[in-house]
């Protein structure tokens, strides 16, 4: 389908556009993550927490919460501004929708980690000599796509609501539980160069990817119905 | 509650659920190496139950709104996931009863433990989403996230289960060694939960209909 | 089934909880036609119009237009704040591939914006957001023209411009206007549809 992955594109480079236009969102989100990283370090270095066994857990709950900030913004300017209907109208297919808002999610969700992982790295000082960068990089990848694909399907449900966006979060923690398993375990896995148990983790940050890729496929179309 | 008293099937439910106490307390023989708090687990297995039925329904009657959009559907889904939040509170209760003289802990992170948290927070995100207000989109919506719910579980139980058969296994909630008696029991306590579970379904689903109605006669007044 | 570039409405039913918006509507519109979308406040206007462009489900009967795109001017400007007017028009051009740099100079021109297209859509006045609604709509090349109260946010010189413009597209489309004052249409012949509780009660199609 040549115009379906047209589409998308268009899409997709007009909302990369537009957020560059406005920098605001992005910069407020890349400082909340900074600042994350920040009180998480200072607050373990206080209890001397030994860095390598808790930095995949706060590599994690701290990309959890940059997601929930960075994710909630994919229908919400458009809603506001009525544009989504014009758009719905000019995409045709609903899900070429989904697909345009999940990729444009999963880009600045990258973005901002290339800045606020490396930060955490140093800041925690877990870097050993042990790293599996691959792997690690494979991790971050994988987690982060499957954020943005549950974070893209739930930012359609909740934009529909006003008034109602504080059930983002409330909706994404219970969904997020078997993606943040494998993430931290993978990521942990990777730190202490231990592949070969790493890769079943692997597998199933891949499993949850494919599932919340495909089920969008057939649910998006009664998410923006209207 | 005076309309509850008076329905015969409240006093027949009463009636067989004193049965299955009974059952439970003298047919069921006490456990050796537990003994008398094993008895617990007829009720926070039977809840447990309840609670990944009520899902069930959650998601069948999710996927029969968006097809047919039947008000009663949702209507469904909201008095199950409401039902389903009770029992699995109630496995969420009974369960560190029981852990705790026989595992010494309260709580551990075994994957049908968590799986049952996870699913409690589902449905208090569902019933969040729902609302009960009864606005088409609402409805709309809540039935797309009960699919996704539904769809998630497995994800939840595998992830978890995996994750701790990498790990050593400290606590093993397998071998559980029931004698058939306690079977018995057990199939009598599972049965009578899931007709208490279907009769306070047909209670919440006419007062969620009777709420909604009472909501749109108030908007067609001042309208 | 269905002639091409005739929009017919058949038995049109919506149904919001228990709520019945539209209860049986049935017109038909031919090329060359301009009709009038009247009716009180909650007469289900907004519904129809926004089931015929394929944003609402319907609930029963139904809408068959076998011609080309469709264009929808709502309410709302539907535009995207942060980009330029020019961008505004470029990326929906480029949606429904009709894109061509001279047309968008063209329908710049004839809404009056042509000086203002380098500027961000959210600078500009609600009258001028309105202008530029109506030339994205007529930038996708449409055969069916929806507009939802297109002259309340307009001057009398937008609605000027409206008025050329509802002129000029008149022998190539299919127009449907909802408005409170028809007058606003001038010399401009149409056929009024008055929509009352979800019915049709004046004009429409009586054979169907």
């Amino acid at each position: 389908m040549p115009s379906f992955v047209r589409k998308a594109w268009l899409i997709y480079c007009k909302d990369l556009r537009e957020e560059f236009r406005t920098t605001d969102h992005l910069l407020s989100t890349l400082v909340f993550g900074t600042m994350l990283v920040f009180v998480f370090s200072f607050a373990l270095q206080l209890v001397e927490a030994a860095p390598e066994a808790i930095f995949p857990a706060v590599l994690w709950v701290s990309i959890v919460f940059m997601a929930i900030l960075a994710l909630q913004r994919s229908f919400a300017k458009e809603k506001d501004s009525g544009a989504l209907d014009a758009l719905l109208l000019a995409a045709g297919d609903r899900s070429i929708l989904f697909y345009a808002k999940f990729l444009y999610s999963l880009t600045v969700l990258l973005l901002l980690e290339v800045i606020v992982v490396p930060l955490l790295w140093v800041f925690m000082g877990a870097a050993g000599t042990t790293v599996h960068m691959p792997l690690f990089v494979a991790a971050v990848f994988l987690g982060s796509w499957g954020l943005a694909a549950v974070g893209t399907l739930l930012n359609g449900i909740t934009v529909q609501l006003p008034g109602a966006r504080l059930l983002f979060p409330i909706l994404a923690f219970p969904l997020f539980v078997p993606l943040l398993i494998g993430a931290v375990l993978c990521t942990q896995g990777a730190l202490v160069g231990e592949t070969r148990a790493v890769l079943g983790w692997l597998y199933l940050l891949a499993a949850f990817d494919l599932v919340f890729t495909i089920v969008p496929l057939l649910l998006f179309d009664y998410v923006l119905e209207g | 509650m005076k309309d509850a008293l008076k329905s015969p099937s409240f006093w027949i439910l009463t009636l067989i659920m004193l049965i299955n106490i009974s059952v439970i307390v003298y047919y069921a023989p006490v456990e050796k190496t537990m003994g008398i708090v094993q008895k617990v687990f007829y009720f926070h297995v039977a809840s447990a139950w309840v609670g990944l039925l009520a899902l069930a329904v959650v998601f069948a009657a999710s996927v029969y709104y968006l097809w047919k959009r039947a008000d009663r559907a949702s209507v469904l889904a909201l008095a199950s996931a409401e039902i389903g939040t009770v029992f699995i509170t109630c496995t969420l209760l009974t369960g560190p009863l029981w852990a705790y003289p026989i595992w010494n802990t309260w709580w551990t992170w075994d994957p049908r433990l968590t799986t049952t948290l996870v699913l409690w927070f589902m449905y208090l995100a569902y019933i969040a989403l729902h609302g009960g207000d009864g606005t088409e989109a609402r409805k709309r919506l809540a039935a797309v996230y009960g699919i996704i719910c539904f769809v998630n579980v497995p994800l939840v139980f595998f992830s978890t289960r995996w994750w701790r058969s990498i790990h050593p296994v400290v606590i093993s909630s397998e071998g559980m060694g029931l004698t058939p008696k306690m079977r018995a029991a057990m199939f009598v306590s599972l049965a009578v939960f899931s007709l208490l579970y279907v009769h306070l379904l047909a209670i919440r689903m006419r007062a969620i209909s009777l709420q909604q109605r009472v909501k749109h006669l108030k908007a067609e007044l001042f309208a | 089934m269905g002639e091409k570039n005739v929009l017919v409405v058949r038995h049109l039913k919506k149904q919001i909880g228990a709520k019945q918006i539209l209860k049986d509507v049935s017109f038909q519109a031919g090329l060359g036609e301009l009709l009038a979308i009247t009716g009180a406040n909650g007469a289900g206007k907004t519904t129809l119009l926004r089931i015929i462009a394929g944003l609402s489900r319907k609930s029963g009967g139904e809408v068959i237009w076998n011609g080309g795109n469709i264009g929808y001017i709502a309410h709302q400007p539907m535009l995207y704040g942060s980009l330029s007017v020019q961008e505004n028009l470029a990326f929906f051009a480029e949606m429904y591939g009709t894109m061509s740099q001279r047309r968008v100079q063209e329908l710049l021109e004839l809404v009056d914006l042509w000086l203002y297209r380098l500027e961000p859509a959210a600078v500009l006045s609600r009258g001028m957001q309105q202008r530029l609604a109506i030339a994205r709509a007529l930038m996708i090349a449409p055969a069916l023209l929806l507009y939802d109260e297109p002259f309340t946010s307009l001057d009398a010189d937008g609605r000027a411009v409206l008025r050329r413009v509802l002129a000029e597209y008149r022998p190539r489309t299919v127009q449907l206007v909802i408005t409170h004052e028809p007058q606003h249409f001038g010399e401009l012949g149409y056929r009024e549809i008055r929509l009352k509780d979800g019915r049709v009660v004046e004009g429409g199609d009586r054979s169907a």
